[in-house]
């Protein structure tokens, strides 16, 4: 398959993040500082859009014919735009939505395509017919085993000669979560933009979200306390937050009690969760004030036992686990363990 | 353990280690990269945090202050003699552990005593204390047949070659020293492998989380297994009368094998299940498997609880660890033996022993003075 094949502007427009996109970009879009004034306004405002939607989730996946071009040129745009805001939270938003476009068009997308694109991300995937993909399990878990869903477990899929077998549903939100990644490492990665235009949406944008970022949830450094002591079944809910996923309701309640009960504050568990991809501020810091007894029937909520954990498909014991029925005590025990080595 | 014992075996494990540094030394790769750590047999203290330029190095270290338990971080490091947080993991090899004592379901036999460290009274069963003196008792374990933990091995690396499609190159195979197998996976892209891909991998091989609903195509081994449930040709013995009938039921429908799945109601799915798991899932440590950091007894080291050598087997079904992994000097001792059931090692029957006296293969006397029923006077 040759690079030039692709070299189109519906291509592009489709998918703006692939090499050929860039390529072609480049080949028909003048620099910035070439455009007439009226051209310019006319395709900062269409990035800024776009910018837009993606935060909001409101994307962008079907338009008009002769629009290609724009479209494809407003992604490095409204990219560029984001990233001068120099705000976390608009990255992830806006990395989430142009993963969930991308997502959308690859479940439609021909099989020589989806695999063309996957190659791109360096993921190692062959059609097998039938709608049906294969793909290299350690490709395959970098993504999959940040998902909650049971279908994901690589236990509950079929893995022959080191390939799982997927279908195209799933093949697109795995390539979609490489582009998330993708957009997340661009926006955050060294450079200033300095283009004075795309300075002046990334503001409008600071603005017209002001009251989402609110400054004070800038996502840090996720504080340690001796996560090294968690139990396995909270060390799992714990590394699935923090990398982006989305672990089911019961999940997060069970975190949520256990780290309140071994000392976090509110706050930080509230920002640990700013990562999770479904992220509502308002929602999250009630749910973690509830738990913690200060909202709602102020009642201060107990860690899931390790029954409980077990009927919710959450346990993952390991050896100590059989001398705890609570996850709470797992630290206890093992300080205790380490103390005696 | 009396001074003349450690003595005895200090000498002797000091012997092997100084004859067989260049083989042990070929086992580990990039052993710069590795958290050295050892129990010193004079000490009996774990000393941790050490850090190797090269292999020579190594060895100074081990005959200076010989090891009665040698091990190496499965990790590689930047810094590998730094505190824990600081030292920067760089990748780690893939390693699994199987042991017998987690094999007694499956048919493994381990044989208990115990032995009263005051009277020296023996006793075949377990009890509170000793009932002629009051004393504490000691559970001393017996091992006489590892071939369970073999079959299991080979259920892992079939499935390691085959499903997980590694290169049988990059897989070896160690008896452990004492119980069972260690299989060491590395090279390429599998060191580079993070926990939660790990930990899904352990989820795969022990069958926790498998799920009936999503079991659906027929390559699947556990899929094989589940068709034949439903289809009466495999029993499980475990139902009670209710939950056997409700199967017979399903089993005698004309439905196909997703659709009598769903006809399950959840008890009998999670019997079935959990029955799946005890037959196909393997019975691997998964804290060895997913713990990066976790350290690993050194290859072709001595296993300080049987002065048994963790040994690489290059043919499985042949191997025999009462055999090929006794290795220590044979040269003849006297000991005393408080007690010990008959033991064959490399092929020769010694014991049973009943609080006499006699004169022993090295390798016998350091295997008994290890269980901590025997003692150089």
């Amino acid at each position: 398959m040759s690079l030039g094949k692709r070299i189109n502007a519906s291509w592009a427009a489709k998918y703006p993040f692939t090499k050929e996109a860039k390529e072609y970009i480049r080949l028909v879009a003048p620099p910035l500082e070439e455009f007439r004034e009226e051209d310019l306004k006319h395709v900062l405002k269409y990035a800024f859009e776009r910018a837009i939607g993606s935060i909001k989730g409101r994307v962008l996946v079907s338009w008009r014919f002769g629009e290609d071009e724009l479209i494809a040129t407003s992604f490095p745009l409204a990219l560029a735009m984001v990233k001068a805001t120099k705000n976390p939270f608009l990255y992830a938003k806006f990395a989430n939505g142009e993963a969930k476009r991308a997502y959308i068009l690859l479940r439609n997308e021909l099989p020589e395509n989806v695999i063309h694109i996957a190659r791109e991300f360096g993921l190692r995937v062959n059609y097998v017919g039938d709608g049906e993909y294969r793909i290299h399990f350690m490709d395959y878990l970098k993504i999959a085993s940040k998902m909650a869903s049971k279908q994901w477990k690589l236990v509950n899929n079929l893995l022959e000669g080191g390939f799982v077998k997927i279908d195209q549903r799933r093949i697109s939100r795995i390539i979609s979560e490489s582009i998330r990644q993708y957009i997340i490492d661009r926006l955050i990665e060294e450079g200033e933009i300095a283009e004075e235009g795309v300075i002046s949406y990334s503001k409008k944008l600071l603005e017209m979200f002001k009251k989402r970022i609110n400054g004070k949830y800038k996502i840090e450094e996720v504080i340690n306390k001796s996560f090294e002591s968690f139990p396995p079944c909270m060390r799992r809910i714990y590394e699935m937050v923090i990398s982006g996923g989305n672990p089911p309701h019961m999940a997060r309640f069970a975190l949520t009690a256990f780290l309140l009960r071994i000392g976090y504050k509110i706050d930080e568990v509230f920002k640990l969760f700013i990562r999770t991809s479904d992220f509502n501020e308002r929602i999250a810091r009630y749910q973690v004030e509830h738990i913690a007894g200060e909202r709602g029937g102020r009642k201060k909520y107990m860690v899931p036992s390790c029954e409980k954990m077990r009927v919710y498909n959450l346990c993952f014991p390991d050896e100590r686990c059989k001398r705890i029925k609570n996850p709470v005590n797992y630290p206890l025990i093992k300080e205790k363990d380490e103390r005696k080595l | 353990m009396k001074e003349s014992s450690k003595i005895f075996l200090k000498q002797l494990f000091k012997e092997y280690y100084y004859i067989n540094s260049s083989r042990i030394a070929k086992e580990v790769n990039r052993i710069s990269q590795r958290e050295i750590a050892y129990i010193s047999l004079e000490t009996g203290k774990i000393i941790r945090h050490i850090g190797v330029k090269s292999k020579s190095d190594l060895f100074n270290l081990i005959l200076t202050d010989v090891p009665a338990h040698l091990y190496h971080s499965a990790a590689y490091y930047l810094f590998p003699d730094r505190e824990m947080d600081k030292k920067v993991l760089l990748a780690a090899d893939l390693v699994f552990d199987i042991d017998a004592d987690k094999l007694t379901y499956k048919g493994a036999k381990i044989d208990y005593f115990y032995l009263c460290d005051e009277c020296h009274e023996v006793y075949k069963s377990k009890r509170e204390k000793c009932e002629k003196c009051g004393g504490k008792l000691r559970e001393i374990e017996w091992l006489n047949d590892l071939n369970v933990a073999k079959k299991e091995t080979m259920k892992l690396m079939r499935i390691l070659i085959d499903e997980f499609g590694f290169d049988p190159k990059g897989i070896t195979v160690y008896f452990s020293g004492n119980r069972g197998y260690h299989i060491h996976v590395s090279g390429g892209d599998v060191e580079n492998m993070d926990v939660r891909a790990r930990l899904e991998i352990a989820d795969y091989l022990k069958l926790i989380g498998y799920d009936l609903v999503y079991d659906r195509y027929p390559e699947r081994r556990t899929f094989k297994r589940l068709k034949r449930i439903l289809e009466g040709r495999e029993i499980i013995s475990d139902l009670n009368e209710g939950e056997a009938d409700k199967l017979r039921s399903i089993i005698k429908g004309d439905l196909d094998i997703q659709d009598k799945v769903k006809m399950l109601n959840t008890r009998l799915k999670e019997k079935i299940e959990s029955y799946i798991r005890r037959n196909e899932g393997i019975e691997i440590d998964p804290v060895v498997t997913t713990d990066m950091h976790r350290l690993i007894r050194f290859p072709e080291s001595i296993h300080g609880g049987t002065g048994f050598i963790k040994r690489k087997v290059d043919d499985l079904t042949s191997f025999n660890p009462f055999n090929d992994a006794i290795l220590l000097p044979g040269r003849k001792i006297d000991v005393y033996v408080e007690y010990s059931p008959a033991i064959t090692l490399r092929g020769e029957e010694y014991g049973p022993f009943f609080r006499e006296r006699a004169r022993l293969p090295g390798y016998v006397a350091a295997f008994l003075i290890c269980k901590g029923v025997a003692e150089v006077e």
